[in-house]
């Protein structure tokens, strides 16, 4: 297949005419391992305009002198120089240009190119989502990028993801990236007012853009690229460019798919029989008679079976694009379904994008950005115990002796504690998330003199949530008692940011300077309003003003401002030495007068070492660069007014002959409050190798947080339970690795590799205090420990020892114990308690004094995996594009929450088919202790018993591409048509025992990783789609 | 063409200028839901709604429910009941540091402490001309001190030697916060001291019946005061015998002729109530009685709490109190669940409260009462030596409930017929647990009872149990702490 030049550039150089000319040179430009023609490859004269255009078999002609160097580029693949000297037939073989060093890189205030970039910046490579529609952003940037891990915390559709940029830097506050979506920082804290009674309520901020429309996505890593966003950019910055239109062409594409998503895999708890076995075994050791007959129950319900389904995926988009000399534009509409693989679970969004760029003469430009979207989530009460209504223990808890309803139409419950079946939770009540997000930018570009111009922008964003749901006053028992009832909440965020920038840039000889500065201002404003009811009549009328009595109601209003200003210079000698200064000054409304302002400084050195001369005949590497970065960032992303005592007022009424307005102080003053700091040093190589075949860049980075906000702990009796302080400091230090290989360029067959390593190694270097505790699993304390020395998501707890097998073992323990205790030397006559029988587990001594108390607790593991990775491949073969993406994290633990539930055999909850292995008798050997209702000798305390290994690889996605050949194509008129068919999750290596690995109860939490309660699963999904372009 | 260049440079200089003189105030953003500390303290109106935020710890779940347990389920007249294991751990007497009622009843009482102390700290400040209403401004301190010393005294009972926290926290340095454990002797010294301070400031009456019950009164003072000189490590039971004397001589106060009129929803706020935690409607409604009242009055099918024992019916049993009897518990038979203590099915549940509402109930908690310092004044009447004094205040108790007079005579016949009257008058009252530690019996008591069916022993306590661990999470936070013995 021969390859043309865009039209475009053919004209632009035809004009170019030969002028007085030595001798004629001619020749053939070929390309690729094939070496088949290049079609319009340019063939300049280096330090002219003079240049020619190859034919049709990649043939040349062109005067030129001797001592001219002769410059062959074609788009895709690497330029190449040849010093013309006496030869008259030039014969060159461009090599693929995998790293195009010429590629436009947004930086935040500007842009540069690839090999004048002097700071780490990952571009996320789109390719795929190009083929393949991928709903969310973070999902197309999951795996794709060294030093930026990104988390999938649970299966439910719609649900944000967790992306942290070289480790967490914070406690308090965020640890996610801030995202900038065409100029507009985005604001972190949607929902920053949301009242008093309701717990924070965490939507996703890029819910609302379409993938589709993305043209490219820039993650901003080290300080020396994020300092230009000062007090929000200490986890790094991801810049978000949507699509433009382009002049002179006209497109328009539509993209359908459909398909279906299902659990993975199913966990095998006890049938009926087992159940009742186990339940009285557990009451006979509890010295209780038997509850259940064995003989009788019946097998009737598999629970996971009814709570899981096989859900419908679809996504549907359309856009249009173009432009003509003064006016170009981009339009998109589409429409996602996601339903998830739990019953009523369902993520719908409908988006709508435009962007119009408009010349008015010749130094003014203006344009605008529009992103409107409105999604629907219809959400499912995971992460929680049947207790409170859990669904996914809820299934793995009732007995499947039950069915799912009476015969009066309620849900059945455990004959032997009033637990609903998981059905009741997702049928009983019902409940919506309805979001509308305008995310809008309108600016004007003023080419003041040829190298200046100045850049004004009015940028809104408008966040509008509602949340309503209803619970049956019949279905539910807890609902029954009350007449069911019916909640409604609902935020407005409006944020509105006015940016003015300069930009100057000077060309003087080999001198290249730019300079950015400018000044910006954003100003927030969020409303709350919520309100819950109670005492319905049916279930005919859903509405508030149904019900006979108000639970509660209340509004909130927060606000927030920052106001900076920016500047940036850098300097480009001879495209060798390059320069990179920053700096930013941020005031921001949430920290007190003491301490407003803060000023984020940063430098960046390139050296490219390949432009040297000495570097001339190293031909093996066509580009080499050395970068040297250093500088500050902040984090200012804690609630507004965390400075100020707070008075709460509306809460705490007291009815004294009539209600009475109370006060309450509820927080702690600190007119200190301060910025996180966050010094990071980076250390980078970029590298071009063997033809361009493979391209390198290795990044080293320290990054050292300082002054954490911290809601330290306060001890109770303070009558708080926190003050919100500057303490502590955490360290971030890592290395990543990326390889981008052509394996293959034959003519009908390629193979391009995208490999990405990062290792990071965070430590809590300082707490300013005690170490406290996170990760709370209900009636079991804390699994997680933040504690110094330790990595964030330590875990925390006991260690086993065994079970111990006989009544002499324990006697043996007592008996030393109680020798202690007589000594006076500690003060348990138990090694660990009175209750401790055979078949118990018997916990490890770990601080030698004799017996087992909460300070024979450690650090059991750790949710931070030692390395991730993640690997790409392209091949294309004719008309096929298989895309194969696997992705993976090594050395992390998990905390196994789901198991205290389902293998702790202390109260009347189904169990795992694990538990058929328990302690029984002496003489057993196993590691499953015995069962006993109540777990005095808490043998289901935290222990290492429940932390698992949590590595895994998984192959995360596979998409098979058709492409309609150019001939038929063009016969019937249109530019592209594919098909394919892609595959979500479809194997995953992993010792996890749970239902997957990918996993985190508490989200994007910096502190609470990687627990396992009852969390909604990932799912395996499958969509068959086609693109249409013309 | 060049002066078009400048114009253009001219003009967003202009443009610059303008917006860079923006508002100084533009960072200044004040809250609007709450209020800043620094300067809510004016007015009258201001140190009211404080002392109402303290009132309103009455309404925590340490008085909705905990109270209950803690005196009631760990002792010897209910069971757990319900499913938690928590609960579990404290009617077995084997509490855990890391139990989470008792981690959330540490916290919740030291709020209290923190809502008076914000009350004594803050008011004072507040310019006497700035109250309405004159003398005001002492008696909001002297309630807020008496409140102080309500919580003081649940946290002494349940954990013994406690941090005294005496002024609102401002800081979080730890030398402010990481306060060390009082003896027990100096936090009964403080509770007496608020409690006599609160005693001089407070009105007898604040000429409204239904306020007189809601608010602290002198005789609210009183009747605290004798609890705390006969509960602190060396009783002064003379101090006792004065303080219930000034309520039963203050002619403010008179028995109910019908015990159960007292619990009936008909005559809350009574003549014979000195104190009670008032519930009305939604949203200042206790959840509380849905928590323990029978299936067919709350509409639910699992396992209720605190589950009367087989112990304390026998007790009523045993003196034929057949009104505290039938107006303190409730049998319902048929319940949708199995109850070991009950294999009958016909399981007895608490009755001094009747209605659930939803999770919404209107009943009131009785905190103070007359009978109560009643039994007070015998008690110390008795230990001071006058027997005959004490039966009489006995007989006024029992003849109320339809029973004749004691048989008591000598002292320690009194001390235990008192003891008992208690049991029996006072049940699910918050007291219970706090007696049987008081007057010694706990560990006698507790390790005598057996299973009703099987017969063996409930429970092993040992000299440890007497007290709670102070909160693992507590301990972990503040260094200065010491637990308490065999944790």
């Amino acid at each position: 297949m021969k390859r043309i030049l865009p039209a475009l550039k053919l004209f632009l150089l035809a004009w170019q005419t030969t002028i007085a000319q030595d001798a004629l040179v001619s020749g053939r430009v070929t390309g690729g391992d094939d070496g088949e023609p290049l079609i319009g490859a340019t063939v300049t004269i280096k330090g002219t305009t003079t240049g020619v255009i190859s034919g049709i078999e990649g043939d040349f002609e062109i005067s030129a002198s001797k001592k001219d160097i002769l410059v062959f580029s074609y788009v895709g693949y690497a330029s190449e120089e040849v010093a013309v000297g006496a030869q008259s037939i030039i014969n060159v073989s461009l090599p693929l240009d995998i790293q195009n060093l010429e590629e436009i890189m947004v930086i935040g205030y500007g842009e540069v190119q690839k090999k004048d970039l002097t700071m780490a910046v990952s571009s996320i490579d789109l390719g795929e989502v190009k083929r393949k529609p991928i709903t969310s952003v973070e999902q197309a940037m999951q795996g794709k990028a060294a030093g930026v891990v990104v988390t999938q915390p649970s299966g439910k559709p719609g649900s944000r993801l967790s992306v942290r940029v070289r480790g967490s830097t914070s406690i308090r506050a965020r640890n996610e990236p801030l995202y900038v979506v065409d100029g507009i920082p985005l604001s972190n804290e949607v929902n920053a007012a949301t009242g008093d009674n309701t717990e924070t309520v965490n939507l996703n901020p890029l819910a609302g853009i379409n993938p589709a429309d993305i043209e490219s996505i820039e993650v901003l890593k080290d300080a020396s690229a994020a300092a230009i966003y000062g007090a929000r950019a200490a986890n790094g910055v991801v810049i978000i460019t949507t699509k433009r239109g382009t002049r002179g062409t006209s497109s328009i594409s539509f993209n359908a798919s459909s398909g279906f998503s299902e659990a993975i895999t199913k966990l095998d708890v006890l049938d009926g029989e087992q159940y009742a076995n186990l339940i009285n075994e557990q009451f006979a050791n509890n010295n209780q008679a038997p509850r259940l007959d064995a003989d009788s129950i019946k097998t009737l319900t598999d629970w996971q079976e009814e709570i899981f389904r096989r859900a419908s995926i679809r996504n549907y988009q359309l856009s249009a694009s173009g432009g003509s000399d003064r006016t170009k534009y981009y339009v998109s509409g589409s429409y996602t379904l996601n339903e998830g693989i739990i019953e009523t679970s369902e993520f719908e969004r409908y988006a709508f994008k435009l962007n119009l760029d408009q010349t008015v003469n010749d130094w003014i430009n203006l344009g605008t950005s529009i992103n409107y979207s409105r999604s629907n989530e219809v959400d499912v009460n995971d992460n929680q115990r049947i207790n409170q209504g859990g669904v996914i223990l809820g299934a793995l808890n009732t007995p499947e002796f039950l069915e799912t309803f009476n015969p009066d139409g309620t849900f059945t419950q455990n004959p032997l504690q009033a637990w609903e079946n998981p059905m009741a939770s997702l049928l009983g009540a019902e409940n919506n998330t309805v979001s509308n997000r305008l995310l809008s930018n309108f600016f004007v570009d003023f080419e003041i003199l040829e190298n200046l111009s100045f850049k004004s922008s009015f940028g809104l964003e408008v966040n509008s949530n509602r949340f309503n749901s209803f619970t049956d006053p019949f279905l539910t028992q807890f609902a029954r008692s009350q007449g069911g009832f019916a909640e409604s909440r609902s935020w407005e965020d409006l944020i509105w940011l006015n940016e003015n920038i300069v930009t100057y840039q000077k060309n003087i000889d080999k001198h290249f300077f730019t300079i950015t500065a400018g000044q910006s201002w954003q100003s927030a404003r969020s409303e709350w309003f919520g309100s819950q009811v109670r005492g319905f009549e049916d279930s005919k009328v859903k509405e508030l003003d149904a019900a006979a009595q108000v639970n509660w109601v209340g509004t909130d209003v927060a606000e927030w401002s920052i106001s900076s200003y920016l500047a940036r210079g850098s300097y480009n000698f001879d495209d060798k030495y390059l320069v990179t200064i920053n700096g930013r000054v941020d005031g921001s409304s949430k920290f007190g007068p003491n301490n407003r302002y803060a000023f984020f400084p940063s430098a960046s050195l390139g050296w490219r070492i390949s432009e040297e001369s000495f570097f001339n005949n190293v031909s093996f590497v066509q580009d080499l660069k050395l970068r040297v970065g250093y500088g500050q960032t902040g984090n200012q992303d804690i609630p507004p007014y965390s400075y100020i005592g707070l008075i709460d007022i509306g809460q705490n009424n007291y009815p004294i002959d009539q209600i009475q307005g109370g006060a309450v102080i509820s927080s702690i003053p600190n007119f200190d409050l301060r910025w996180e700091t966050t010094t990071q040093t980076n250390i980078g190589i970029d590298a071009v190798l063997l033809d361009s075949r493979i391209s390198f860049t290795g990044e080293l980075y320290f990054k050292n947080t300082s002054d954490l906000l911290i809601d330290k702990e306060l001890p109770e009796s303070s009558g708080f339970r926190f003050g919100t302080v500057n303490a502590g400091s955490i360290k971030n230090h890592g290395v990543e690795l990326t390889f981008n290989t052509v394996n293959v360029a034959k003519k009908d067959f390629t193979w391009e590799s995208d490999l990405n390593f990062s290792i990071n190694r965070n430590e809590v270097v300082d707490i300013g205090g005690t170490p406290f505790f996170v990760g709370q699993i209900p009636e079991r304390g804390f699994a997680s420990i933040v504690q110094e020395g330790e990595t964030l998501g330590s875990f925390y707890g006991f260690v086993v020892d065994r079970i111990y097998d006989s009544e002499e073992e324990i006697q043996a323990d007592n008996a030393r114990a109680q020798e202690l205790f007589l000594q006076g030397s500690v003060d348990k006559q138990f090694y660990q308690n009175s209750a401790t029988s055979p078949g118990d587990i018997r916990f490890k001594d770990l601080n030698g004094d004799g017996i087992v108390t909460e300070d024979d607790r450690q650090v059991i593991g750790s949710a931070q995996p030692d390395f991730s990775y993640g690997f790409t491949n392209v091949l294309s073969y004719k008309d096929f594009t298989l895309d194969i993406f696997f992705q993976g994290v090594s050395g992390n633990e998990i905390f196994n929450g789901s198991r205290i539930e389902t293998e702790g055999m202390f109260d009347v909850k189904n169990a795992l088919t694990t538990t058929l292995n328990r302690w029984q008798q002496p003489g057993d050997e196993t590691d499953m202790p015995r069962a006993i209702f109540g777990d005095v000798p808490q043998n289901s305390r935290i222990s290492d018993r429940f932390i698992e290994d949590g590595s895994f690889l998984r192959l995360k996605r596979v998409t098979l591409t058709y492409n309609l050949p150019r001939k038929i194509l063009e016969k019937i008129r249109v530019s592209n048509l594919s098909v394919y068919a892609s595959g979500q999750n479809l194997a995953t290596w992993t010792n996890y025992s749970g239902y997957d690995p990918e996993v985190s109860r508490d989200g994007l939490s910096a502190t609470s990783l990687g627990i396992d309660y009852g969390t909604f699963p990932q799912t395996r999904t499958i969509i068959l789609g086609l693109n249409l372009e013309f | 063409m060049k002066t078009i260049k400048e114009a253009r440079i001219i003009g967003v200089l202009i443009l610059s200028i303008l917006y860079a003189t923006g508002c100084d105030d533009f960072l200044e953003k004040e809250p609007q839901g709450q209020v800043s500390s620094e300067n809510f303290f004016q007015s009258q109106i201001d140190a009211e709604s404080a002392l109402i935020g303290a009132y309103d710890m009455f309404h925590s779940e340490y008085y909705i429910f905990d109270m209950f347990i803690n005196s009631d389920v760990t002792s010897d007249n209910c069971y757990a009941g319900g499913d938690n294991p928590n609960n579990f751990q404290i009617d077995n007497l084997s509490v855990a540091p890391t139990n989470v009622n008792i981690e959330r009843d540490w916290r919740y009482l030291y709020q209290g402490v923190a809502r008076a102390n914000t009350v004594l700290n803050k008011v004072p400040e507040i310019p006497e001309e700035n109250f309405n209403d004159p003398g005001r401004k002492q008696q909001i301190l002297g309630e807020a001190s008496f409140l102080r010393a309500f919580h003081y005294f649940q946290l002494v009972n349940l954990w013994g030697p406690v941090p005294l926290v005496l002024d609102l926290v401002t800081s979080t340095d730890p030398e402010d916060i990481n306060l060390p454990n009082n003896p027990t002797e100096a936090v009964y010294e403080q509770i007496i001291f608020d409690l006599e301070f609160a005693l001089d400031v407070l009105p007898q009456s604040f000429g409204n019946n239904i306020i007189d019950k809601s608010r602290v009164t002198q005789g609210a003072a009183h009747a605290m005061l004798a609890r705390a000189y006969a509960f602190r490590p060396s009783p002064d039971w003379e101090k006792v015998r004065e303080h219930s004397e000034m309520v039963i001589s203050s002619g403010q106060y008179s028995l109910l002729t019908d015990f159960d009129n007292l619990f009936d929803e008909q005559n809350e706020n009574s003549e014979e109530s000195i104190l009670e935690i008032q519930f009305t409607d939604v949203p200042e409604a206790s959840w509380g009685p849905q928590m323990w009242l029978t299936p067919s009055l709350t509409g639910d099918s699992w396992r209720k709490f605190n589950t009367p024992s087989n112990d304390l019916i026998a007790a009523f049993e045993s003196e034929n109190d057949e009104v505290r009897l039938n107006s303190s518990l409730i049998i319902e038979g048929g319940v949708p669940w199995t109850d070991e203590f009950y294999p009958s099915g016909d399981i007895p549940f608490p009755w001094k409260w009747r209605t659930a509402n939803g999770w919404a109930s209107q009943n009131n908690t009785i905190l103070l009462r007359l009978a109560e310092v009643i039994l007070w004044h015998a008690e110390a009447l008795n230990e001071l030596g006058n027997t005959a004094g004490a039966i009489a205040d006995i007989n006024q108790i029992r003849n109320r409930a339809e029973l004749p007079n004691t048989s008591a005579s000598s002292v320690e016949e009194i001390r235990q017929a008192i003891y008992k009257e208690r049991r029996l008058e006072l049940a699910f009252e918050g007291l219970r647990w706090f007696d049987l530690k008081r007057t010694g019996q706990a560990i006698n008591v507790m390790n005598n009872i057996r299973h009703p069916i099987t017969g063996v022993n409930l429970y092993n306590m040992s000299e440890r149990d007497l007290l709670w661990p102070i909160p693992q999470i507590e301990m972990d936070k503040n260094t200065n702490l010491v637990q308490n013995q065999g944790y």
